[in-house]
């Protein structure tokens, strides 16, 4: 299992909770032996959906084959360390508003496990502390 | 009777196979947030995250081609009893439903959105 966990706010949605990133063990099994494409192949994926969203073609929208297929054919990019792939996770899964722009607090942090709350009490008021 | 011994099958471009009349699940997970957030098991998934009580999104290793996909899967709580309640397309932070993540909820009847100690789903296209 994971030592890190991300805790995330969304700006565009400040009624929202915390939400908290989870890693899967196959993913990072993967990406520790250096099995993932380049970051910019799953952003071309998500520029051309969210794209598609923008123009009202989402439901008939299916991906350029090329892009969809650089997947498992775009050159891997190696080994990562654990740290280097939640990172790179933060910018796979975690939509790009939150992390690639400053706001006046921080809208992410990456915690151990065992700093997430063991309990869900009052989970739907979860914050980021300061 | 042949056998077929390989680490890897892929298309002779390099893709992933079409199984003639053969219809896998292209991911699936088994999702625990009744207590402590465990992703238990997975399959083409790199991460789940957990939005609020009863409802998470999931994040896809490798995106579908089309947001074409159906989900489908159930929840269960401690004693057991299965509460088929599984849904998408939700509101408060569970509509998400694209080619590289899709969003979650888990819902009782009578409480609403509910965390349970399992929420296992499958991923079919």
């Amino acid at each position: 299992m994971s030592k890190y966990r991300v805790i995330f706010e969304d700006p565009e949605q400040p009624e929202q909770s915390a939400m908290v990133l989870v890693p899967s063990d196959n993913w990072l099994e993967e990406a520790k032996a250096g099995l993932l494409p380049p970051i910019s192949v799953y952003w071309a994926l998500q520029d051309d959906e969210q794209q598609a969203i923008a123009e009202g073609r989402h439901a008939t929208f299916k991906h350029d084959p090329d892009k969809h297929a650089a997947q498992w054919k775009a050159p891997r990019i190696g080994p990562l360390t654990e740290e280097e792939a939640i990172e790179y996770l933060v910018m796979k899964d975690i939509p790009r508003h939150i992390w690639s722009q400053e706001y006046n607090r921080p809208m992410f942090k990456i915690v151990k496990t065992e700093e997430v709350p063991s309990d869900r009490q009052f989970r739907n008021a979860w914050r980021i502390a300061a | 009777m042949s056998t077929i011994k390989a680490s890897t099958i892929q298309t002779s471009a390099g893709g992933a196979v079409t199984l003639t009349d053969l219809y896998p699940a292209k991911a699936w997970i088994n999702w625990q947030n009744k207590t402590t957030n465990v992703l238990v098991a997975s399959a083409n998934v790199s991460s789940v995250a957990d939005v609020q009580v009863g409802v998470f999104t999931t994040n896809f290793s490798t995106a579908f081609s089309a947001a074409t996909y159906l989900c489908a899967g159930c929840s269960n709580t401690n004693n057991g009893t299965q509460v088929p309640a599984i849904g998408f397309g939700t509101s408060n932070g569970g509509n998400t439903y694209t080619t590289t993540s899709i969003g979650n909820a888990a819902e009782d009847v009578d409480a609403g959105y509910t965390d349970y100690i399992n929420n296992t789903i499958l991923y079919l296209a």
